[in-house]
């Protein structure tokens, strides 16, 4: 893994980076997991859903929800009219 | 001191009238309030645990018939939903969590008639080995404090070794409720998947959590795994079948144990692989017969796991963004640096790189070289289990190759320790059930864990092997009192 993917899948996945020492170990780290997954033996065949556990899942039914709207809202850091509220999608200054 | 007795004692001394709820739930509060402040398990603490003993006395008075369990006190996992207490994941991102719902675990414990002490400790998300990874505090094995309890439910197998609870509900992904059973010396249960709901268990990897029940007894054990075991429709990987009834036998003779020869050699610690075989010499000599084989598949099953989990997290863990629940920064410049920064602030070290990591392999041109040579090496580690039960009844091996280590150890080298976990992945990775029951101590006073897998759905033999060791060695004495 180089650096700047790093940086990329972090910026990807909504994590920023304190500084750039964290940046460093992490890529350390990263480089280490990844040679322990290269041990993997080669992919044999496709893979399909039938592989992938072995089970039977149930029927796709729905399953009533019996929680009060406004107990889900309850734990929602900003409500506004019954709806979860999020800071304006564009601001003029940059990322934290 | 009631907190010393098993759950089945205790059930027995409560049918009898011999003592009450409320006294029980008293000794194990003096227990808490005595030691909580040295071990460190839980959270948070159930204020109304008292008044809802006395409830149980007040209905066993009147003549209610009750469940056998009603009036225990059991600890549950902080990564399992509780209204009526938080559900923290030991992460800043959940730090004020309230649940609207109650795990199906807990509902099935509540109206068992159990009473819930509070939540314990963990690592973040149930990401780690040792309970370090908790942002909230850390929890210490009271079999030595300078020691860890393991993980990632080391609060709930701190608790039940220390006295503070009688039963306890953990969570196992990969081997999380195993080995801190290990490591505290009390057992500790992987059901088969699908065995027990998993819905108001806060996910990790769908495809390898589920939750298992925690006990100082194997008896105990098993009566708690009848009471959470069972199908439910609220969860679609839960099996449709009826909750395990086990009636307990200690039968061993003509049972097959294969013993497999990749989990005592190199990396094992000597003592730990010594009381292992003493264990099963004991089996043995009760008419089991031991088998020697080779299981070549799982040497990859560490690396296997950790990209399978890691994927899967990076998707779960999606949902933390500060929008409907949790943390949220108070960086609101905008709505992708509220995403951010609520993120960076509310994840840990070791969180963060999992998701990474799991975005990493699920990438384009890396899914390929990662993604699915993991599964393809899960699917070899399946089949290559499902031929050898055709010819063993149990697979043994230890827990844990290491016992209990210091506070800190591998912190920097998170490759060692994911390594570590080398005796507990498999059994999740082909969604087999397998018990780790304490076999001994090494020289420094630490347990060692035996660890028996089983076919899928074959609990009982698990437990009726696990049973009849335990009752030819008696049942693992709790720690000495713990240093002031």
């Amino acid at each position: 893994m180089e650096r700047n993917e790093l940086v990329a899948l972090m910026r990807l996945m909504r994590i920023e980076p304190e500084n750039n020492e964290e940046i460093e170990t992490l890529l350390q780290e990263m480089r280490a997991i990844s040679a322990m997954a290269e041990e993997l033996p080669q992919a044999e065949e496709a893979i399909s859903q039938d592989n992938l556990c072995g089970m039977q899942l149930r029927e796709d039914i729905h399953v009533a929800c019996e929680i009060p709207q406004e107990v889900l809202l309850s734990n929602a850091p900003a409500v506004v009219d019954d709806c979860f509220a999020v800071p304006k999608t564009i601001s003029q200054g940059g990322e934290c | 001191m009631l907190y010393r007795y098993s759950a089945a004692e205790l059930s027995r001394m409560l049918q009898r009238r011999e003592i009450s709820a409320e006294e029980l739930m008293r000794s194990i509060q003096e227990r808490m309030g005595s030691h909580e402040n040295i071990i460190g398990a839980y959270l948070s603490v159930n204020e109304n645990a008292l008044a809802q003993a006395k409830e149980i006395d007040t209905r066993r008075a009147k003549g209610e018939t009750l469940h056998p369990l009603a009036g225990i006190p059991i600890a549950v996992k902080d990564n399992i939903c509780t209204r009526e207490l938080p559900t923290t994941c030991a992460s800043q991102m959940l730090s004020k969590y309230r649940s609207p719902f109650d795990a199906t675990v807990v509902e099935r414990i509540c109206r068992a008639g159990m009473i819930i002490t509070g939540k314990t400790n963990l690592d973040e998300f149930a990401m780690g080995s040792s309970t370090e990874t908790s942002c909230f505090k850390r929890t210490h094995n009271p079999w030595n404090l300078q020691r860890v309890p393991g993980g990632s439910s080391g609060g709930s197998a701190a608790a039940l070794s220390a006295g503070e609870t009688i039963l306890a509900l953990g969570s196992d992904t990969g081997g999380s409720v195993r080995q801190p059973a290990s490591f505290c010396g009390v057992v500790g249960l992987l059901p088969t998947y699908g065995r027990v709901s998993r819905h108001g268990l806060v996910a990790f990897a769908s495809s390898l959590d589920q939750i298992g029940p925690m006990a100082r007894s194997v008896e105990d054990c098993a009566m708690l795994f009848s009471v959470i075991s069972g199908g439910d429709a609220r969860d679609a990987t839960c099996v449709r079948i009826p909750p395990m009834e086990y009636t307990f036998h200690t039968n061993v003779r003509g049972m097959t144990i294969g013993v497999p020869e990749e989990y005592f050699g190199e990396g094992t610690d000597p003592y730990v692989a010594e009381s292992v075989k003493k264990a099963l010499a004991l089996l043995e000599a009760q008419g089991a017969k031991l088998t020697s084989i080779s299981l070549p598949a799982s040497r990859n099953a560490v690396s296997a796991y950790y990209v399978l989990s890691s994927a899967e997290a990076s998707s779960n863990l999606g949902r933390y963004s500060g929008v409907r629940f949790g943390y949220r920064s108070e960086n609101e410049r905008d709505l992708t640096a509220m995403y951010s920064c609520t993120r960076s602030e509310g994840f840990g070290e070791e969180v963060r790189r999992r998701i990474l990591l799991g975005a990493y392999v699920l990438s384009a041109g890396c899914r390929e070289q990662f993604y699915q040579r993991a599964q393809t090496a899960r699917n070899q580690i399946r089949a290559e289990l499902e031929e050898t039960f055709h010819r063993c009844d149990l697979i043994a091996m230890p827990t844990a190759p290491q016992c209990a280590g210091y506070f800190g150890e591998n912190a920097k080298h998170p490759v060692a320790r994911y390594r570590a976990d080398l005796c507990t992945v498999t059994a999740n990775l082909a969604g087999l059930p397998a018990i780790s029951v304490p076999c001994g101590t090494t020289p420094d006073g630490l347990p060692v864990g035996l660890q028996l897998m089983g076919r899928a759905f074959d609990e009982a033999a698990l437990f009726t092997a696990a049973h009849a060791y335990e009752c030819a060695v008696g049942r693992f004495p709790m720690p000495e009192e713990v240093a002031e």
